[in-house]
């Protein structure tokens, strides 16, 4: 009786320990399945699987899309050696490498994407930040221009003034204080 | 026996008929392959010709942020800026628009002031001449929606060469803009006729340098200088140092910040700008 009990126990702890361990991998077993079909198939079957198989990347989540391309990167690699193709070939481990980039990049902002994108944002905050220290000055120098015709002195525009800088807007005025 | 041989012999050539070599993993076998290194991210023909492209290349970010400055002038003492900003790009494959602007709060012993600063208009186009260095290059317009009673309402222009180098994680960054800033000059002019005081406009060099070190895949941090020519004549540099922080929250969220700390007395105290992105 115990015994039985004991295989029982044993039975259905197995069967959820299986049963978990397949509900995390569901889509490891069915990318394993899809390559598989893919090194199998005759040439106009291929194109088609891999054309499923690639929209299918693109709509799983940043963290499914890049187990799964290592997955298939690991797959393919095995199947390219057990038939004798040398995967380190210059042309071969470029592409695969470039494979892999580009992969990445089916999501809205992959890792390459993410570090152009940080320099091109940092060449904007540069150029940002030097438009925003000039319009602080020429802010002061709006500031001195209203003080003085506050104070009765009539301003005039246009062309070059002529004269040379006097006490206006000069060093004196945009100058850190002491 | 004999059966064993003629299974293995037929093993041998089922696997030599599936086996192929397919560098571009199109499934298309090189040697039958007519358009060789299709990019991963396009479906392609039995030819393996591109037929659809995966990735769309329109890509869009809306930031929003806020910017404080601190300047200490002479002539206004400590005044205290605190800005909204608001920036849209369009991204199309190496081609990028970019419309900016701002609304500031400025607040001083003797001053104080609100509204729009001027709106940033641009495009730029960046090269890659090497797989790990790139050249943007840029131009745009700053038009005049800062309101300002020396009548200097007018668009200025602005053109731009920023470089990127990455060796390994690091980044070296360099980048030079010059702005023809065509607003009028100014003389002010006493009761007499005397002109007692005179602004006189010029036109800008900036030039930024700097480096950088990606941490992780979504943070980056770098460290650079930037001097810029004052608008006006007689003004000395405005020099800072900078530091600048990038980090990719997920596909979609991104937050940086940054911090400069005026190194010339032309150039506000300091300056901090935090803003958060989204890219789609």
């Amino acid at each position: 009786m115990n015994a039985r009990k004991i295989l029982l126990s044993l039975a259905v702890m197995g069967t959820l320990t299986l049963g978990f361990a397949d509900a995390n991998t569901p889509i490891q077993t069915g990318i394993d399945a899809q390559i598989t079909a893919i090194q199998t198939a005759k040439p106009e079957a291929r194109v088609a699987l891999m054309n499923q198989f690639k929209t299918q990347l693109s709509n799983m989540n940043a963290e499914d899309r890049s187990a799964a391309i290592a997955q298939m990167q690991t797959k393919m690699q095995g199947y390219m050696q057990e038939h004798g193709t040398d995967v380190n070939k210059a042309e071969g481990a470029m592409n695969h490498e470039g494979m892999s980039k580009q992969a990445k990049e089916m999501g809205e902002m992959g890792q390459n994407m993410m570090q152009e994108h940080a320099g091109e944002i940092q060449s904007n905050m540069n150029e940002g930040m030097n438009r925003m220290q000039n319009m602080n000055q020429q802010q002061t120098g709006n500031h001195i221009g209203q003080v003085m015709q506050e104070a009765g002195v009539q301003v005039e525009h246009g062309g070059s003034v002529g004269g040379q800088d006097m006490h206006g807007m000069g060093q004196n005025y945009i100058k850190r204080g002491q | 026996m004999k059966k064993s041989i003629l299974f293995l012999a037929i093993f041998l050539i089922s696997s030599s008929l599936y086996a192929y070599t397919d560098s571009d993993m199109d499934g298309v076998e090189d040697a039958l392959d007519k358009c060789p290194n299709t990019p991963f991210t396009d479906l392609v023909n039995i030819n393996g010709c591109t037929k659809k492209i995966l990735v769309s290349p329109h890509h869009f970010d809306v930031i929003v942020g806020a910017t404080y400055s601190e300047s200490d002038y002479l002539t206004r003492n400590t005044t205290n800026t605190l800005s909204s900003t608001l920036q849209i790009d369009y991204y199309y494959k190496n081609f990028s628009l970019q419309a900016s602007t701002s609304y500031f709060t400025t607040n001083g012993d003797s001053f104080s002031d609100s509204g729009l600063y001027d709106t940033f208009l641009g495009a730029a186009y960046q090269f890659k001449p090497l797989e790990n260095f790139s050249l943007r290059v840029g131009a745009g317009a700053l038009l005049p929606t800062y309101n300002t009673s020396l009548n200097n309402n007018n668009t200025d222009y602005m053109a731009s060469l920023n470089l990127s180098y990455n060796i390994s994680k690091f980044n070296l960054f360099g980048g030079y803009s010059y702005t023809q800033i065509n607003d009028d000059d100014v003389s002010f002019v006493d009761a007499n006729g005397t002109v007692t005081s005179s602004t006189r406009y010029q036109n800008t060099s900036a030039y930024s340098l700097g480096a950088g070190y990606y941490m992780t895949s979504s943070l980056y941090l770098s460290g650079g200088y930037n001097s810029s020519n004052s608008i006006y004549q007689s003004i000395e540099d405005i020099q800072t140092a900078s530091v600048y922080g990038y980090y990719g929250i997920n596909e979609h969220w991104f937050s940086t910040c940054s911090y400069a700390y005026g190194l010339s007395d032309s150039a506000s105290k300091n300056y901090v700008s935090l803003r958060l992105g989204y890219f789609f």
